[in-house]
């Protein structure tokens, strides 16, 4: 489902250095929220002008391979879902640190979110709006509130992309999927399945982004999925 | 019947065409009492749209869901991209991510363009036509966070900002009122608060309102009364408000007071339920399916606020959407039998039609159905009249589900039909289409049969008379047709007439044009033309030559009402012309035509021994069953044998299998045989059963052969006299249906008398198939014509057989002779090798037990014989009646045992007759039939236990055994489920405490009598234990049924955890239900994270198995510390406890070695294709004792 922007949209959507100081996540926001009046279209703040590893040329054409990545200090782009009268701007609780699949994502404020199984299976659906013999990838997640304060979770937002370009990859829901929902109290644990149609060959080269409300970055999870 | 209407266009052809009329009338081929309805209906009958397909976007996924606002069409579904009517796939595409909007009146796409980032299940628009309501799987639009319900502004397109409710799972289910938007689908939140499945939202700000009634499975329908009082449910729930309510309910605005209808739908979940539901302001329409007996499937018309029944049209095939313009309701889906409505019955191969129509008003009442017990029978509930309206959809692959036409929309005019096919009527037009009504379609569907399939046929056995048949064609649109005949070059119809036909239902046509100079010849040609204009103008048929004698054989053949006949008289082309309808054999290059024939005056043809030496019908034909007759003739000196007639189910001869085959066998003789099928599914096989001349027939001369099948057995007739029969073959092979004839060469493998070669060196002349038995009377007569002899009728042999021990008696009574003839003699073959019997009735005694041959040969006055035979057994006389040998087992249970004496024996003959337990207490149960019986004790001690066994011939046995009893221990857990758990999940067992789910939480409820854990996709998990339970000794019996059977090689598991130490942590036994109906118990560890190991592996439990439904008893002890000892038992509840474990294992795992709880689990393994549920309809643990 890339749109004809993507290109762009995946330039804007740069990286995110691990541990940033807060303060120049809010700062660059703020920078973004003027640049794109809006701040509806989904782009995440950039956090530095480098390109991402997963584009293959930039703007001019010069390959990328003349710009080192570092690995050690960029993760991929999340996924963004815009909110209705929450601005771009109002993204201030940083990731403090992103996870492989295997790893947990912390937010700055002590909140957290962890991937606690994941599975490749094939879908057996039957019926009205149903699918059969489709791959689909299932995600238990875990998300537990070490923040201070109450966490409403009735607006998370789970997005997956796979591949080197990023294909968005379809939500699919059955009988066993579940969102998260309600509010987390502080110190509380809350669980939700969600599942997404990437292909058994595409499950080495996921982006899930686990997107809470309007308020927090999305806690992104990247690589192979450790699916059983 | 009035639905022939005829005109003539000669003086003199209406009379001949009313005779006609009757004819056909009195041969059974008239077309049924439906009315006429379509695009142009009898009165009284609403028309359809036409079948024409109108150009409309497509789009490169499926449409599951439209609404028609105005002249707007919404449809959202799943797919990428758009493209204009006529694009090839993949080209001329716009992204539509979801969701694509159109003109009703030009099917072009218009500018409205969302990116729904996943699918869309359902559709619909405010009443005030100011709103669209998308739901689905969705969560953004447009980047924008959406909780799977989307609004959009009908004026503007935007997405409407205020309106921005959650839920925490898919919807699939939305209905409007210009204030309050309902949701059904599988969430168990909505706005943040608890709501099961169902919910309500603000619509001017999304709010979640108080409105929270509970569905326990998910809810694909809702619609407003029109009135607005109830909101009417529908899915694959069973109960609402914890209340039961299987499929369809509604309740009151507040949400609290439910109804349901009463309709004995036994089925709800993965094996039935309601796929939609709709309305058009006066009825409730219902797509109701079942995958198990007992279910409602088809279209169901309620009352809106009763529920009510207006209808039910019973037309099997699941339906999937209705939409009805208040006059004709369309349902999409993939029917295959619509027979108790008068409409298709099941077709061979299976035909689906991806879209019917019916009337709104009920016209008749329901036929009793003929597929008991495949389906319940509905007959005499109100039922619409099925409409002529049949146009062609494809299957698509996108779902892989083989299905068409999902949803459906429209309004007076248009239907808008959206779903997955690639093509309509034979053009490529993806997933969307319109269709709309006779003043605005072009109406260019016509007659379907093709000019060279209308081609007639014209034969003379008759002089100064042609007779000219042909098939009638069908029409998607239009019942009625008007045929006209025209002869040689003509171009005014000699004959004309209408008639009504449907695609299932098209007999032959035929009219004699009479008054034509004997040796003259004439030509045919039909057309064929519908109430809109459209004519298929036929091949000009064969050149006849008139009779200028009758062909006495020939009328006598045709008065007995043959399907087919080929009289093979040809002498040039490569066509042997069918002389009742127009199946005609193409012949191949072995075939030589112009032989000398068996009746004077007509020729044959040669078949030269080779598989080019074939001549076959092209066109398949319905088999002729139950009752069929298979007459021709045979000329031949080949001793290498072969087929002379044989049934295929291949066109070119490369059958897979055959049936209703006559043949020259491996002795030169006439063989008849037919094809059963033996075992069931990969491992099937072809058997074949024959009938078989005494003599030869491969002597050079022509030899008259007839055989004929019925409820009587079949009967082998040469030369007019019957020569071998017997009883059994009373039916052919149905699944060789529909299939083709072929006259010459064969498949004759693994046949009996098989000869070297199945492609005959030889004549062969006037065939003929009859879809009735024929009589001995009919066969000598065919006979004596041919021939010019006098006609005796062969006598029919019949009799019956009573065996006594190794005596048989047998009576010949039954057999009959065509009067005036009498049957002079009986002589009875006893199969043993011994001299015949004789007289009407005989007897016979046996040397020694077995299976024999008995024939019976009768004789009538002028000689002719006929013969029956039948198989009889005969047993050995009883010997010394032998003493039983007394056997049982005891199994104590606290103060209780079951003593089981069934594996008490007596020698054949004889049976144990009755039992007597003395329980050593004082106390005896008398002697009973019961081999096993239950006692408890007042107290507990060691008791000796006698039985005594007496056989049928009153000779006594008996033994004993000890047994020591125990106070039962008291349980700790405890469960009969008999509760609801409105909110789902298992809620709290009786002793016990509360049930926790171990995995798969929303699969877990109880519908009262069990504990249900649901396994509807492959690799589901779901479990619960009791987590207030701790302890270290478990005697676990629980109660355990598979409802439905598993596919698959690894079938469906139950789990029965005797030790759940913690998540990850615990022992287990599984319960594994294979599909071939065995059951294998296994220890089942899990811990440290360690992959799920079996120690001692698995024990298939010998000599039992269940079926789907079957209740199994298991039991299950796990006990000590240091190392736990776990064992297990399950048998068939309506059976005795075992008296043995059926697996015992130890096991140290050094963390399991502590206190845990206990639970049951279900897991459906990821080869299981069938969805399914393990249900526990007991449960109780107690200390071993």
């Amino acid at each position: 489902m890339s749109g004809p922007d993507a290109p762009r949209r995946s330039r804007r959507q740069l990286l995110l250095r691990w541990g940033l100081p807060v303060l120049v996540l809010i700062v660059v926001g703020l920078l973004l929220a003027l640049i794109l009046p809006g701040g509806t279209d989904g782009s995440v703040p950039a956090a530095d002008s480098e390109p991402t590893a997963s584009e293959g040329l930039s703007p001019d054409g010069e390959p990328t391979a003349t710009v080192p990545p570092s690995p050690a200090t960029e993760q991929p782009a999340a996924s963004v879902a815009a909110r209705e009268g929450v601005p771009e701007s109002a993204r201030t609780v940083a990731v403090a640190a992103a996870a492989e699949f295997a790893g947990t994502a912390e937010w700055s404020d002590g909140a957290s979110v962890r991937v606690t199984d994941a599975r490749q299976q094939v879908t057996s659906g039957r019926g009205p709006g149903e699918r059969a013999g489709q791959p689909q990838t299932v995600f238990a997640l875990e998300l537990t509130n070490g923040s201070g304060a109450p966490l409403d979770l009735n607006a998370v937002i789970v997005q997956a992309v796979y591949g080197g370009d990023k294909s968005q990859a379809s939500p699919l829901y059955d009988a066993e999927t579940v969102d998260f929902s309600r509010t987390l109290e502080p110190g509380g644990t809350a669980t939700a399945i969600y599942s997404f149609a990437i292909p058994a060959d595409q499950v080495g080269d996921v982006v899930l982004s686990v997107d809470v409300d309007g308020y927090r970055f999305p806690a992104v999870f990247s690589g192979a999925v450790p699916v059983r | 019947m009035s639905s022939l209407s005829v005109r003539g266009s000669r003086a003199g052809s209406a009379a001949l065409a009313a005779l006609l009329a009757v004819g056909l009338l009195l041969l059974g081929l008239a077309v049924p009492g439906v009315a006429s309805a379509d695009t142009a209906p009898d009165p009284g009958v609403p028309a359809t749209v036409a079948a024409d397909r109108l150009g409309t976007v497509q789009v490169n996924g499926v449409v599951w869901s439209m609404v028609t606002v105005g002249n707007m069409v919404y449809a959202t579904g799943s797919f990428t991209q758009a493209r204009p009517a006529g694009a090839a796939a993949g080209t001329s595409e716009t992204p539509r991510a979801n969701l694509v909007a159109f003109s009703l009146t030009t099917g072009v796409m218009t500018a409205f363009n969302h990116t729904l980032n996943g699918q869309g299940r359902t559709i619909t628009a405010s009443p005030d036509g100011t709103r669209i309501y998308v739901g689905g799987d969705f969560t953004t639009v447009d980047g924008v966070a959406r909780g799977h319900i989307a609004a959009f502004d009908v004026a503007t397109g935007a997405l409407i900002t205020t309106f921005a409710p959650t839920s925490n799972a898919a919807v699939y289910s939305l209905a409007a009122t210009d204030t309050t938007v309902y949701a059904g689908g599988n969430f168990t939140t909505a706005g943040g608060q608890a709501r099961t499945r169902l919910a309500a939202f603000t619509a001017s700000n999304g709010a979640v309102t108080a409105w929270a009634p509970t569905a326990n499975h998910t809810v694909r329908g809702i619609v407003l009364s029109p009135d607005g009082t109830r909101v009417n449910l529908a899915g694959q729930f069973s109960q609402i408000n914890g209340a039961t309510a299987i499929a369809v309910a509604n309740v009151n605005t507040a949400g609290t007071e439910m109804r349901t209808w009463q309709l004995g739908i036994t089925n709800s979940g993965d094996a039935g339920g309601v796929w939609n539901m709709k309305t058009d302001g006066t009825n409730l329409y219902v797509v109701a399916y079942g995958f198990q007996v007992g279910n409602i499937e088809g279209t169901i018309a309620l009352n809106p606020n009763t529920l009510e029944l207006v209808w039910m049209n019973d037309c099997h095939g699941d339906p999937y959407d209705i939409f009805s313009t208040g006059t004709v309701v369309y349902t999409a889906g993939h029917v295959h039998d619509c027979e108790t409505s008068g409409g298709y019955p099941d077709q061979r191969p299976t035909v689906w039609k991806r879209v019917i129509a019916n009337t709104v008003a009920a016209t008749g009442t329901l036929k009793a159905t003929t597929q008991v017990p495949r389906y319940t029978s509905w007959a005499g509930r109100p039922n619409p009249n099925l409409l002529t309206f049949f146009p062609l959809l494809t299957a698509g692959s996108f779902t892989g589900q083989n299905q068409a036409a999902w949803s459906a929309s429209g309004n007076g005019s248009y239907l808008v039909l959206g779903g997955e096919f690639p093509t309509v009527n034979g053009t490529g037009q993806q997933a969307l289409v319109r269709m709309a009504t006779r003043n605005i379609a072009p109406n260019t569907r016509g007659p379907e049969l093709t000019a060279a399939q209308m081609r007639p046929n014209a034969t003379s056995t008759t002089p100064g008379e042609i007779k000219v048949t042909w098939p009638s064609s069908w029409d998607m649109d239009n019942e009625t047709l008007t045929y006209n005949l025209y002869r040689n070059t003509g171009t005014t119809p000699v004959y004309t007439v209408t008639a009504k036909s449907q695609w299932w239902n098209r007999p032959n046509m035929t009219w004699t044009d009479t008054g034509r100079p004997a040796g003259s010849t004439a030509s045919y040609r039909v057309t064929v033309t519908d109430p809109l204009g459209n004519v298929v103008n036929s091949t000009q048929g064969n050149t006849a030559t008139v009779a200028s004698t009758a062909s006495a054989y020939a009328n006598r053949v045709l008065a007995d009402s043959p399907a087919q006949y080929w009289r093979l008289g040809e002498t040039t082309g490569t066509t042997a012309y069918d002389y009742v309808g127009t199946a005609n054999l193409a012949e191949a290059a072995g075939i030589t035509r112009g032989t000398a024939g068996a009746v004077t005056g007509d020729a044959a043809i040669t078949a030269n021994g080779t598989t080019t030496g074939r001549a076959a019908t092209t066109a398949s034909l319905t088999a002729p069953n139950p009752a069929f007759s298979v007459e021709t003739w045979v000329r031949t000196t080949s001793t290498a044998g072969g087929v002379i007639a044989q049934f295929g189910d291949n066109a070119t001869g490369a059958n897979t299998t055959t049936d209703r085959s006559l043949y020259v066998d491996a002795g030169g003789r006439a063989s008849f045989g037919l094809s059963r099928r033996v075992g069931t599914g990969a491992t099937a096989t072809i058997a074949y059963t024959t009938v078989r001349s005494p003599a030869v027939v491969n002597d050079g001369q022509w030899h008259h052969l007839v055989a004929t099948v019925g409820a009587g057995g079949t009967q082998l007739y040469v030369d007019g006299a019957q020569v071998a029969g017997n009883a059994t073959m009373t039916t052919a092979n149905t699944r060789v249906n529909p299939g083709y004839w072929a006259l010459g060469t064969g498949t004759l493998t693994a046949f009996v008398d098989t000869p070297t070669s199945a492609s005959l060196a030889g004549a062969i002349d006037e065939t003929a198939i009859y879809p009735t038995t024929l009589t001995s009377a009919q066969v000598v007569q065919h006979y004596s014509t041919a021939t010019n002899t006098a006609a005796n009728p062969s006598p029919t042999a019949s009799f019956t057989s009573t065996a006594n021990q190794l005596a048989l008696s047998v009576d010949g009574s039954a057999s009959s002779d065509t009067a005036p003839g009498t049957i002079t003699s009986y002589a009875w073959s006893w199969g043993d090798g011994t001299a015949n019997g004789s007289g009407v009735t005989a007897s016979h005694t046996y040397a020694t037990a077995g299976t024999y041959t008995v024939g019976l040969t009768v004789t009538d006055n002028d000689g002719a014989t006929g013969t029956a035979t039948s198989s009889v057994t005969v047993s050995g006389p009883p010997p010394a009646n032998p003493a039983p040998t007394a056997s049982f087992t005891v199994a104590a249970n606290g103060l209780q045992v079951t003593a089981n004496g069934s594996a008490s024996s007596d020698t054949a003959p004889g049976t144990i007759s009755s039992y007597t337990w003395n329980w050593g207490d004082d106390t005896t149960t008398p002697a009973g039939a019961a081999s096993t019986v239950p006692h408890t004790y007042a107290t507990a001690g060691t008791y000796t236990i006698t039985l005594t066994v007496t056989d049928n011939g009153g000779a006594t046995n008996s033994t004993t055994r000890n047994v020591t009893v125990a106070a039962a221990t008291a349980e700790f857990a405890r469960d009969a489920f008999g509760r609801t758990v409105p909110a789902g999940g298992w809620g709290n067992a009786e002793v016990g405490g509360a049930w926790t789910a171990s995995v798969g939480g929303n699969r877990l409820s109880v519908t009262p009598g069990a504990g249900v854990m649901d396994l509807p996709t492959a690799g589901n998990n779901t479990g619960a234990f009791l987590g207030g339970v701790s302890q270290t000794s478990a005697d676990i019996r629980t109660s355990i049924v598979v409802p439905v059977a598993p596919v698959g090689t690894a079938g469906t598991d139950a789990y029965v955890s005797g030790r759940r130490v913690g998540a990850g942590e615990e022992y287990r036994v599984r319960v594994r239900f294979y599909t071939n109906g065995t059951v294998g118990l296994v220890l089942s560890r899990l811990s440290g994270g360690a992959a799920e190991a079996f120690p001692g592996g698995e024990a298939i439990v010998p000599g039992l198995t269940y079926k789907p439904g079957d209740a199994l008893n298991v039991r299950v002890q796990m006990f000590g510390t240091g190392t736990t000892t776990v064992r297990a038992m399950v048998w068939n509840a309506t059976g005795a406890e075992p008296a043995t474990w059926q697996m015992t294992r130890t096991d140290t795992t050094a963390a399991l070695q502590v206190a845990g709880a206990v639970g049951l689990a279900a897991y459906r393994p990821g080869s299981n294709t069938s969805a399914t549920s393990v249900r526990f309809t007991s449960f109780s643990a107690r200390p071993v004792a």
